[in-house]
């Protein structure tokens, strides 16, 4: 995760190797890339680890859904590592196609985690699902994007899609990510609902709203105890939320493994910046 | 009338008795808009009685067949009086299909108090709106996301709890397991990483065996713990399921019971909305799925019984536009289609589809509970619609038939939709000769159809009569937005009328003639700058009409005048006379002279009908030539065989010829031949005979008579001139106004004749004569004449037979 309090995204790069994301993710993100005006770029990454097994003389994996036992090679792994990937890029090609949405696709090969690495710069949003650290891809897919230089969108596996604002959890009416969230709310013409820690006297929504370049009618604010999971949570209780955008300062008090299973719990979508 | 009947030369008609005018001046009213209209028909006494038995009695078969002429219209006059039967009448049920959950090709029909099926419809779809609102913002509340979260949760914590624990034992055993593009594997791991081939390869053997002894451990448990993931699986559904159930329930459950109560009074609706609720809560899933809710119909229709669109009610049939009463449908275009309904089809991907909210009705859904009113030509002409309607009424159900698919042209999947109760009253009308020709092809109609409404051509013509008619003419101006008739003119349409009829005595009732001279005239009357019609622009629509259609009968009498078709109009020739005939053509008729020529000679009393010998004659015309033998072998030489050979022919003829309105001319030729007494020329015959001589009517006297009097007037009327016409005939005289001015003025005449010893005193200038109390008639008289030359043949004959047995 960049530690930079400057935001120019160019990129939404939608990982589709580790984890194939399912068409409703794909949409999202595509709506994503369209509504801030990204490139959309799809990511798909074959996993060099799977080469190696492959080649030892005893590789063998059990198929699914048949439970079926069936040895592997080095020459089947390859080509079934390009059928995916080929897969992938039709289908994002079949989406992006629909929302009238540009997209690029690249395959590469490697190590996942330094593949992110290589890949994504702090212009960049990568997006993962978002996964539950205790599964061992889980972490490892969550540790690699946060150790990227991009930001992360973590997409749950059943985001619900609704109308509604944009929330942000901000240290402070100051905090110099906000207006990346002004710019989402303000892209779909939604409010945005700002939680941060309560900082002893309400923030005067005037000129919080002046500074974000948005109108008061819709900014809000929600003080909420501190920035731990549990006052998140308190602090989003029915605001209906169609997304939430966690600040840097906020995503570092939270850690990627509590804003991911934050996404979980609220069912949307979470940038974190 | 019997041979015994006075003899003398009939008078001329006055010319009182050649036109019977209108009755009106004791009427107060200038102009049609005086008039109250008249809706419907007048006088049709019969009709109506039939009419109100056959609405009056609820009794399966009681179906009404009217019948009439076919410029009648009757089916005006059926419809007035069948509207206004129908107000008595309750308002019958509306009926809707609604889906059939249990077996979806068959949707179910359901019945409501007239007027409320739009209800129902309005209810329903406004309930399914409701929630498509409703359940997805349920669905995507906190708290319901809380309890899926926490379903998610705990179930994938079992699952990831198994996954979790297999991984870490393969962990510590130094096997890492990977996810493939078809399923898992294991392979051996150093420091979190897959040991590459080349560095598993230098390895201890007993090394390597160990990682390939504990991967084929852990293969073991992978696969039982991936065995257990359907399982979690469906426990993950069933409780995701059952929440969403419970979820809905709690939605639903006002919006259902606010339903229900609105509809409490009936029980088959109130079934179909569990039904509704016990399928929503099945397939709640349609509620949260964001695609395919949308409201294309083909989409829809494609997707059969898997959108929405299942849960809405198509109103096939509803009374809600009837203020009261049952109602009186008409059907002008009665395909199978049209009248029991149909399934309507969407091409879609070359598949053919449909469902229950394209079923649409027919007529006699429509007219369920009421009446349906048909044009039996229009039904006979459309293929299988007859008996479908018959079937429908045996069967007392309305069940939509396909004849499509039972001839196999169509294999796409379909509807069987409930059949309908049928309680209908159908009225069919037509003319007469179609209802004759059906019933004695088809013994159902007197089955289906036993109540006969015969609708008179006319009525007898009274004051009374010509006043309703004056007052249908209100109604017909009134109708059609024509000018108003004064009372002159409202005369000449009712005189028309009797010439119509073809009787001074009755009026037509064929209006649709009527309603076209009063337009026509009503044409004329505007473009002569008048605000009503007058006499004269009735008098000028006739004209002009006959003008029309006149061309034939103008080169007839041009061929005449120029003496190409010999027709005598003075002097007097034996054995010819001046028949007449009438040509009816295209709804136009006119009188026609033919010359009629009789040849005798001794023979074996046979008269040679040469019409009918090169097959020229008709049946009616043949009987009319054997009359006069009867007639001749029953007054003449009653002791001698009858030995007479004569020949009988219109002349100049070339088409073929019937009836026998021309036996009592082809009699008078005989006699002529016979008596050798000339016959008058300027004197035109019409008249049937029958074998004691007495001259029956016949039809179209008028048109018969003018055809005549135009040929004599073109040539000059010389006052000697004129028409013999069955006295019969006398009350049938309608003619036109320059004839009855030339009788009036003596210089044409029209002589009723009753016998034949009338008429052929008249064309001889000579008696009939009377048999006497010697056995004779007397010298001098025609049928002195003709007996003397009868016996003389016989005499000749008995010479002849004589020398032959002779010889």
């Amino acid at each position: 995760m960049s530690g930079t309090t400057h935001f120019a995204f160019r990129r939404l790069i939608l990982e589709l190797g580790q984890a194939p994301a399912d068409d409703a993710t794909m949409r999202l993100a595509a709506d994503f890339a369209r509504g801030l005006g990204l490139d959309l770029h799809g990511l798909f990454i074959q996993d060099e680890a799977l080469l190696h097994l492959a080649a030892l003389p005893f590789a063998r994996e059990i198929r699914l859904p048949s439970h079926v036992w069936q040895k592997v090679d080095t020459a089947r792994m390859e080509a079934e590592l390009q059928h995916a990937a080929d897969a992938a890029r039709r289908r994002l090609g079949n989406v992006v196609e629909a929302l009238g949405v540009q997209a690029a696709f690249e395959v590469i090969r490697g190590e996942p985690h330094l593949c992110i690495a290589g890949v994504c710069t702090p212009a960049d949003i990568i997006v993962i699902p978002a996964y539950d650290e205790a599964l061992p891809r889980g972490a490892a897919m969550l540790r690699a994007a946060a150790d990227s230089a991009a930001s992360i969108l973590l997409i749950p596996r059943r985001a619900v899609r609704r109308p509604g604002p944009v929330a942000a959890v901000a240290t402070g009416t100051d905090d110099p990510a906000l207006p990346v969230a002004a710019r989402i709310a303000e892209a779909s013409k939604d409010r945005l609902v700002v939680v941060l820690p309560d900082p002893g006297q309400a923030p005067s929504p005037d000129a919080a709203a002046a500074a974000l370049g948005m109108s008061a009618e819709r900014l809000a604010f929600r003080l909420a105890s501190g920035l731990q999971e549990e006052d998140v949570l308190r602090g989003l209780a029915d605001a209906h939320e169609r997304m939430v955008v966690l600040t840097p300062a906020a995503g570092a008090r939270l850690g990627i493994a509590d804003a991911s299973r934050l996404a979980r719990i609220r069912a949307v979508p979470i940038l974190v910046l | 009338m019997t041979e015994s009947a006075q003899t003398a030369v009939p008078a001329p008609l006055p010319a009182r008795d050649l036109y019977r005018a209108a009755e009106l001046a004791a009427l107060d009213f200038a102009t049609t808009a005086d008039l109250r209209p008249l809706p419907g028909l007048i006088e049709q006494t019969r009709a109506q009685e039939a009419i109100g038995l056959g609405t009056g009695i609820a009794r399966p078969g009681f179906n009404i067949f009217a019948i009439g002429s076919g410029f009648a219209r009757i089916q005006q006059s059926l419809r007035a009086l069948l509207d206004e039967a129908a107000k008595g009448r309750p308002v019958p049920l509306d009926w809707v299909y609604v889906y059939n959950f249990a077996e979806p090709h068959r949707p179910t029909a359901i019945s409501l108090p007239g007027g409320r099926a739009p209800a129902l419809y309005k209810t329903v779809h406004a309930l399914i709106e409701e929630l498509k609102v409703a359940l997805p913002a349920l669905f995507e509340s906190e708290d319901y996301q809380k309890r899926r979260g926490a379903i998610e949760q705990a179930i994938q914590g079992k699952s990831q709890a198994a996954f979790a624990a297999l991984n870490e034992k393969a962990t510590r055993a130094g096997i890492a397991i990977l996810r493939t593009p078809m399923g898992f594997a294991m392979a051996p791991a150093r420091d979190g990483k897959v040991v590459p081939p080349e560095a598993f390869n230098t390895w201890p053997d007993a090394e390597q065996k160990a990682t390939r002894d504990a991967i084929a451990v852990l293969e073991t448990e992978l696969e039982e713990t991936l065995r257990g993931v359907p399982r979690l699986e469906k426990e993950h559904r069933d409780a995701i399921r059952a929440l969403e159930r419970e979820t809905a329930q709690f939605a639903m459950a006002q919006l259902f019971q606010d339903e229900r109560e609105a509809f409490a009074d009936l029980p088959k609706v109130l079934a179909h909305l569990d039904a509704v609720h016990d399928d929503l809560l099945e397939n709640i899933q349609l509620f949260t799925t964001p695609e395919g809710q949308g409201d294309n119909p083909v989409l829809n229709a494609m997707r059969l019984g898997g959108t929405l669109e299942r849960y809405e009610v198509n109103v096939l049939v509803t009374q809600a536009d009837h203020a009261a009463g049952a109602p009186v449908i008409e059907e002008l275009h009665p395909t199978l289609g049209n009248l029991v309904g149909r399934i309507e089809y969407l091409q879609m991907q070359g598949a053919l589809v449909t469902n229950f909210r394209l079923i649409k009705a027919g007529a006699l859904h429509r007219a369920n509970g009421g009446t349906l009113l048909l044009d039996a030509r229009a039904l006979l002409s459309e293929p299988f619609s007859w008996q479908a309607l018959k079937r429908m009424l045996l069967r007392q159900q309305i069940t939509i038939e396909d004849m499509s698919r039972f001839m196999g042209l169509t294999s796409t999947v379909s509807l069987e939709p409930d059949p309908i109760p049928l309680d209908v009253k159908i009225v069919l009308y037509g003319d007469r000769m179609l209802y004759y020709m059906l019933s004695q092809v088809d013994p159902d109609v007197g089955r289906y159809f036993k109540i006969l409404a015969d609708f008179d051509d006319e009525i007898d013509r009274s004051p009374a009569s010509e006043l309703m008619l004056a007052r249908m003419l209100a109604g017909m101006v009134a109708e059609e937005q024509l000018l108003p008739l004064d009372k002159g003119a409202v005369g000449r349409v009712i005189e028309q009328a009797a010439r119509l009829a073809d009787d001074a005595g009755k009026l037509t009732l064929q209006v649709e003639h009527v309603r076209d001279l009063i337009a026509e005239a009503s044409h004329g009357a505007v473009q002569a700058g008048r605000s009503v019609t007058t006499r004269e622009d009735v008098e000028a629509a006739i004209a002009q009409r006959i003008r029309r259609h006149a061309r034939l009968r103008e080169r007839g009498q041009e061929m005449i005048l120029q003496d190409v078709a010999l027709i005598a109009t003075a002097g007097s020739v034996i054995g010819q006379v001046n028949g007449l005939s009438v040509l009816s053509l295209g709804g136009f008729a006119f009188g026609r002279p033919s010359r009629i020529t009789c040849r005798v000679r001794p023979g074996n009393g046979r008269i040679v009908d040469i019409e009918r010998e090169v097959e020229l004659g008709g049946a009616l015309h043949s009987k009319g030539v054997l009359i006069l033998s009867g007639f001749l072998a029953g007054r003449y030489a009653l002791d001698s065989p009858m030995s007479v050979s004569a020949s009988l022919v219109f002349e100049q003829s070339y088409g073929g010829v019937d009836g026998d309105s021309a036996s009592s001319a082809e009699l008078y030729a005989l006699l002529s031949a016979l008596s050798g007494l000339g016959l008058r020329q300027d004197v035109a015959v019409t008249g049937s005979v029958n074998q004691h001589g007495v001259v029956q009517a016949i039809g179209g006297v008028n048109e018969k008579i003018e055809g005549f009097f135009d040929i004599c007037a073109a040539r000059g009327l010389t006052g000697t001139q004129g028409v013999l016409i069955p006295r019969a005939n006398v009350r049938h005289l309608m003619l036109r106004a320059d004839v009855v001015k030339a009788c009036a003025a003596g210089r044409f005449a029209i002589w009723p004749v009753a016998t034949i010893d009338e008429g052929i005193a008249l064309l001889t200038a000579h008696p009939a004569g009377e048999r006497g109390g010697d056995g004779l008639y007397p010298a001098g008289s025609v049928n002195r004449a003709v007996e003397d030359r009868l016996v003389h043949f016989a005499s000749l004959r008995r010479g002849s037979e004589s020398r032959t047995d002779w010889t």
